[in-house]
């Protein structure tokens, strides 16, 4: 439970060893680079900045390999693991495959090539297919699709409706005595598709007449033969499937070098990292200056090292009182799962103390007394120690687990409390509504006494809060601070509490009867003490008062506070009532087999719906109890994160 | 008929009313206030699907009034069975702030989760943000639950 201490760190060095000695902290990962600033007087010394080409450059292999990369990913058959994490690799391996990269790009743009090829095969099997639907009507016509006439014949494609009956047309022309013969190809359920021959003599009086019945002039420009175009279109269609799955198959193949094109993609990752730093350090003609943040535990190691290999000059030291450094968070187990959520409303600032560890605890309190099922509590720790063991995690996927993990454990504490198993699933099974599991009582059979004990959690949490608001000051040396920020407030507020205690339901008579009256004793002196010392910041006898009197309005906001923690009592009967109405539900079938079936069903899908929904809500009201109630008394965050310059990749790790 | 009715059960069947105004009150709220936030969520979905999970919590918030009903009701179902016409009346009355704050507070919690999915679709990263801004209003659908489970217990 810390945020780590860290020192200022200032490397001069020789120009001709900067590149070696970035790659060099690169490696090591542990010096936050600041941007250094040029003083005027120096503007023709030193220079900053890198070269935007170069950058643009790696941009640009970057964007091609991380595209082939999708497709290789999509054409890669080797078992992917359920939790993405980076691939460890021997720095030796990793250096032995980027002396390659200009192969591996040359494999990438071929990736990409084959797989364009691909789509492009496609849309030609699609423009075939949709030219042998077209044809197909025509399959019967013998003669040349686009032949529009012989040489006394005019040849007319098209469509008469359907119900038109040829006997129609063909005693019509006959009787007209026009030069012209209409051949039906073949029909479909809308259209009868002919072929017209007019002889050339006269065009206009048949066109006429067919015009009449509907016909429609189709035209194509095909040429060939219809009956032999499609054959042909086919034969190309069953080449270009050989084609694509030629394709696939050596996409496939280079699949198998996923892994290398990564490891190259990554390369390319770590020289932008280290191209853009020169964005942040001076260079002069000879020497370049490095300013950062380094933790106080790496300086002595660092700092050898950095001796030993290279001409430098090395300055280290604390920073000053009024100087914000970057803020790294040590913890343990506990401490470490619940940053994820902190960090989320802010960073602590780093003057001020982590309050990872004190989050963690109350995190999982909440989330297990809303969540508030045993049942649902032993799955979810089952699943996430298992998950913990068994599956190589990434750091931020890791500490969520390690949260779940907790907050199941709570959850099977709370709800072991409770008696609650899967809601009531034991009086169920046993049939006996009677039978009360419960280790300390049943929240659905007396609400009013889990509300008085939500509240009483309440007030501790912020009380706690409000102590962690002392510790900060302590940290800060403001001892009077620390004492009259904490303790008035504690004293006026227990106060209130008393003199409220016989409104909260479910609280002993003989608790308020000794309560109430020394709540209306020392209420007006709690509340004098407030008076006289919150106003003290102000300037003025009148500011002084005033900002003491303001203060009481932080009463209210306790108040409010403090109601809010009956969430706890409400989601937690919700879990419960809904856990009981499907074990319910589920148990109307009876012990027979029918019903033994139902009940599982019912089980299975309704404890699922009401966990997920559940935990959901636990997560995020838990998640508001920390933020609006707890971290609002003390915390102050805007804290910058921790970010050395380090070997900043996507799918590889480098172990040395 | 209305003497009968008087005489005997009337209380119980007033109670049946009573969860039915909770729970339709609280769940059609609840329905609307999804549903609001959905469509905008299917929106920004469309423009990028990785951005379902943060969407779909911001969405889910305000079905929890749908759940506050659902157990006062059920709660007011459990006391069924040989009411007296006072308590009858009292269970109704019991429902209706899980019911109406219910139905109010889901919907307009569901604008706010509107506005935070619009948060989402600029930065995910403040997700966290916008599902704390959305839990402001929940405060009050769940001291209406507490208020109706307190007063469906003293029935």
């Amino acid at each position: 439970m810390a945020v780590v201490s860290m020192k200022k760190i200032c490397i001069t060095g020789l120009l001709k060893e900067k590149k070696p000695m970035l790659s060099f902290l690169q490696k090591r990962g542990v010096v936050d680079i600041q941007d250094m600033p040029i003083d005027s007087e120096y503007e023709n010394v030193f220079t900053k900045g890198y070269d935007k080409n170069s950058e643009a450059e790696i941009d640009s292999k970057m964007a091609l390999l991380s595209k082939a990369i999708s497709v290789l990913e999509e054409y890669d058959e080797s078992k992917k693991p359920l939790f993405k994490v980076r691939k460890d690799i021997d720095r030796q391996y990793y250096e032995s495959i980027t002396q390659y990269n200009d192969e591996f790009i040359g494999l990438a743009e071929k990736v990409i090539e084959t797989y364009n090829s691909i789509g492009d095969f496609r849309d030609e099997i699609n423009r075939l297919e949709n030219d042998i639907l077209t044809l197909t009507p025509w399959t019967d016509l013998d003669i040349p699709i686009n032949m529009s006439k012989t040489d006394k014949v005019n040849i007319v494609l098209g469509t008469i409706p359907e119900f038109v009956k040829p006997e129609t047309y063909t005693q019509a022309i006959d009787e007209k005595g026009l030069l012209c013969q209409v051949q039906e190809i073949s029909r479909d359920k809308n259209n009868a598709y002919v072929a017209t021959y007019i002889h050339e003599s006269d065009m206009q009086q048949p066109m006429h007449y067919l015009k009449s019945i509907d016909f429609n002039i189709l035209e194509y420009d095909f040429s060939g033969i219809p009956g032999r175009l499609i054959e042909e279109n086919k034969q190309t269609i069953s080449r270009l499937k050989v084609n694509i799955e030629n394709a696939k198959s050596s996409l496939k193949e280079y699949a198998l070098k996923t892994g290398e094109v990564q490891a190259v993609y990554d390369h390319f990752a770590i020289s932008k990292g280290l191209l853009t730093v020169d964005d942040l350090i001076l260079s002069g003609k000879y020497s370049f200056i490095i300013d950062g943040w380094i933790p106080e535990e790496k300086v002595e190691k660092t700092v050898g090292a950095l001796e030993k290999d290279f001409v430098c000059h090395v300055f280290v030291r604390d920073p000053h009182d009024d100087e914000e450094f970057p803020v790294l968070l040590k913890n343990g187990f506990l401490g470490d799962s619940v940053t994820g959520v902190t960090e989320m409303f802010s960073l602590p600032n780093c003057r001020e103390a982590d309050p990872n560890t004190v989050t963690a605890i109350f995190f999982a309190l909440f989330f297990g007394m809303m969540l508030s099922d045993a049942g649902y509590g032993l799955v979810m720790s089952v699943v996430c120690a298992v998950i913990l063991l068994k599956f190589k995690l990434e750091y931020a996927t890791a500490r969520f687990i390690k949260l779940m993990l907790i907050s199941g454990i709570a959850t099977i504490i709370v709800g072991a409390l409770y008696g609650s198993w899967f809601g009531d699933l034991i009086p169920t099974i046993l049939s006996d509504k009677s039978i009360n599991v419960a280790l300390w009582f049943d929240p659905i059979a007396d609400p009013n006494r889990l509300l008085m004990w939500s509240l009483i959690l309440g007030v501790i949490h912020i009380y706690v809060g409000y102590g962690m608001k002392g510790y900060n000051n302590i940290k800060k040396k403001k001892y009077l601070d620390a004492v009259l920020d904490v303790l008035p407030w504690y004293f006026f507020f227990t106060m209130a509490c008393f003199l409220v205690s016989s409104y909260i339901p479910s609280v002993p008579e003989n608790v308020y009867m000794t309560l109430t009256p020394i709540g209306k004793k020392l209420f007006p002196y709690s509340a004098a003490v407030i008076l006289l010392t919150q106003g003290r910041h102000k300037k003025g006898i009148f500011g002084k008062l005033f900002g003491g009197i303001a203060a009481f309005y932080d009463l209210i906001n306790f108040m409010g506070d403090v109601l809010s923690y009956s969430r706890l009592l409400a989601m937690g009967l919700a879990t419960g009532v809904i856990g009981s109405i499907i074990n319910q539900l589920g148990s109307a079938g009876g012990f027979t087999i029918p019903g033994i079936i139902t009940f599982t069903l019912v089980f299975v899908v309704g404890h699922g719906f009401n966990f997920a929904i559940n935990a959901l809500g636990a997560y995020v009201h838990s998640s508001r109890l920390q933020y609006i109630e707890f971290f609002n008394k003390f915390f102050e965050g805007g804290g910058v994160a921790y970010s050395p310059l380090f070997e900043d990749t996507k799918y590889i790790r480098i172990r040395e | 008929m209305f003497k009968y009715v008087l005489e005997n059960n009337l209380g119980d069947v007033l109670a049946i009313i009573g969860a039915a105004l909770c729970f339709l009150l609280a769940g059609s709220g609840a329905a609307k206030g999804v549903s609001m936030a959905g469509k905008v969520g299917s929106g920004v979905i469309a423009e990028d699907s990785s951005k379902f999970v943060p969407v779909m919590i911001l969405e889910a918030l305000p079905s929890t009034q749908g759940i506050y009903g659902f157990v006062v009701a059920f709660l007011i179902i459990g006391k069924v069975g040989g009411l007296s016409l006072e308590q009858g009346f009292s269970l109704i009355i019991a429902g209706l702030p899980a019911g109406v704050v219910g139905l109010i507070s889901a919907i307009f919690q569901g604008q706010v989760a509107v506005a935070s999915i619009g948060i989402v679709a600029k930065r995910s990263a403040d997700m966290v943000k916008g599902v704390v801004l959305t839990l402001m209003v929940e405060l009050f659908a769940i001291f209406a639950l507490l208020i109706s489970i307190l007063m469906v217990g003293k029935v």
